[in-house]
């Protein structure tokens, strides 16, 4: 999955960088006056999406109509953070009825899989002799196989909720339809990529990826009186937000993280082993959880208000899964490089590191010194780049 | 390659700063999680014991052309008076407000012996100075 995910609206950038400075993972970069992403750093965090100024970043939407018609059975998966636009069951299930309206066939909360995987985690964590780190959002995950790959035996292996629930609709409908359609509803950017369109991974049992937000306006217009019972789980709801991930019984301490800035400050203070009396360290890239992705309509603020609502009304049924069925198979990619030639090459960086002003001003379009450095070296980038260095 | 970071005595504010330092410079040359894992374990309780113990020293990370990385510890007193006492798992000096402060458990000489492929230690009244090397 190293195809960029995110694509750039030229006309309406100004150049100010903003998006550089923001990257956590320093993915981005500027070059000759185009912002380039690089597919390998990045996370799909979506921070440089909602902090454009100009709205110049964008994800691939593919027009639901387009897709719809090529199967016979379509299926719609609700996440758990959906319902965190509601404020109560029957709107939730007047919204459900709605967006079967927009063409399927069937419409699935899969908030009892959530819970499942959540009280999952938690068990693994009590049994556990070292901290266990969870996350269901893929933003997290890369960051964690990518800039702090110490901690990835930390990490459980639980596949993502959306992904067993996938596979779950797919088994009971193989073989009644020619052609089985499953479209995830996603509430961020970085669940987008988990289905095989538009993101191309193939290994999913997902179709389609659509944006809640591309699909709430249509989907509201249709809201009527019509209702869909709704059974949600408490549990699952719970594991969206990130002030409410404690709430499961437990006997070790559960630490709740969100923001991927906070995230990395938790996973810096893990390396060191600060976090080894902990038993759970959840994490969370969206503000509040995933109730704050910004593909949802409301904010984590007032979504947490209904999230604690919901989860009064909501039944404790979790869905019975096997061992094989929540284990998700994550591997660490293995640089091959060999040591010497990577001390040979941090030298090279160095001695360019040498000239430059080291004010990481960002002016040459990357995000500090050491990335210029690095660019020159890999024969990317010019010296002449260095806006700071020519007035001297 | 030769990088040496100064650590002052009782500085508690400061503690872990020099050690995520060097984390960060073996994360840019590019060394695998399990290596990282054993220097930055290492150059943390040094740099602990530099803040709590000593009167003050230097942590200095060395990595040669090869990628073997050598850690050193140097401070200018007051030394540790039992060496083998000091080897010992959970025995420690640490005083109250370091124990306050959650350090002081008494493994840090015990992990930095573990974690590196060579520890040399020496003592005296003048200081004490560390040297772990780490190879694969």
């Amino acid at each position: 999955m190293t195809e960029p995910r995110l694509t750039y609206t030229l006309e309406s950038c100004t150049h100010c960088l903003h998006c550089m400075k923001i990257c956590p993972v320093e993915a981005i970069h500027l070059e000759d006056g185009i912002v380039k992403i690089d597919p390998v750093q990045c996370i799909d965090c979506g921070i440089c999406v909602a902090g454009c100024p100009k709205g110049g970043l964008t994800v691939e939407k593919i027009p639901l109509e387009k897709t719809l018609s090529s199967y016979d059975y379509k299926v719609a998966l609700v996440p758990g953070s959906f319902f965190a636009q509601f404020a109560s069951l029957e709107e939730a299930g007047q919204m459900l009825k709605a967006i079967q309206s927009l063409g399927f066939d069937e419409v699935v909360d899969y908030s009892d899989i959530e819970g499942a995987l959540y009280l999952e985690g938690i068990c693994r964590m009590e049994v556990a002799d070292q901290l266990c780190i969870t996350s269901f959002c893929p933003s997290i995950n890369a960051l964690i196989e990518k800039n702090y790959p110490m901690l990835f035996e930390h990490l459980l292996d639980l596949e993502y909720p959306c992904e067993v629930a996938a596979r779950q609709v797919r088994a009971r409908l193989e073989g009644k339809y020619p052609r089985i359609g499953i479209y995830s509803l996603c509430d961020c950017l970085a669940k987008m990529a988990l289905a095989k369109a538009p993101f191309g991974n193939q290994a999913s049992a997902i179709d389609h990826a659509v944006a809640i937000s591309q699909i709430f306006p249509a989907a509201n217009r249709q809201k009527g009186k019509a209702c869909f019972p709704v059974t949600l789980n408490r549990e699952g709801l719970m594991s969206n937000v990130s002030d409410f991930y404690h709430y499961a019984k437990k006997k070790k301490p559960i630490i709740a993280v969100d923001g991927v800035n906070h995230c990395i400050q938790a996973l810096e203070a893990a390396e060191f082993g600060a976090l080894d009396k902990i038993g759970l360290l959840a994490l969370f890239a969206c503000q509040g959880g995933c109730i704050g992705g910004s593909y949802l309509w409301s904010n984590p603020f007032i979504g947490e208000v209904h999230m604690e609502k919901l989860s009064y009304l909501a039944g404790k049924h979790v869905a019975a899964l096997s061992q094989t069925e929540m284990s998700g198979h994550r591997e660490l990619a293995m640089d091959k490089t060999s040591m010497p030639l990577k001390m040979q090459r941090y030298r090279s960086v160095n001695e360019v590191l040498e000239k430059l002003p080291r004010f990481d001003c960002g002016a040459c379009g990357y995000p500090n010194c050491r990335a210029l450095a690095g660019a020159i070296v890999d024969g990317k980038a010019g010296l002449h780049l260095c806006r700071v260095r020519k007035e001297e | 390659m030769k990088i040496c970071y100064e650590v002052q005595k009782d500085d508690y504010d400061s503690a872990g700063r020099v050690s995520s330092q060097i984390k960060k410079t073996l994360k840019q040359m590019g060394f695998g999680p399990q290596m990282i894992k054993r220097v930055a374990v290492s150059s943390y309780e040094s740099e602990i014991n530099l803040i709590i113990h000593s009167l003050g020293g230097t942590l200095c990370l060395e990595v040669d052309d090869e990628g073997i990385i050598t850690l050193a510890c140097d401070d200018v007193g007051p030394g540790i008076p039992n060496l083998d006492l000091a080897m010992q798992p959970g025995y420690s000096t640490a005083s109250k407000k370091a124990r306050e402060f959650g350090f002081g458990a008494g493994m840090g000489l015990v992990n930095m012996k573990r974690m590196s492929s060579a520890f040399d230690i020496a003592s005296s009244g003048e200081g004490t100075h560390i040297r772990m090397v780490f190879h694969d």
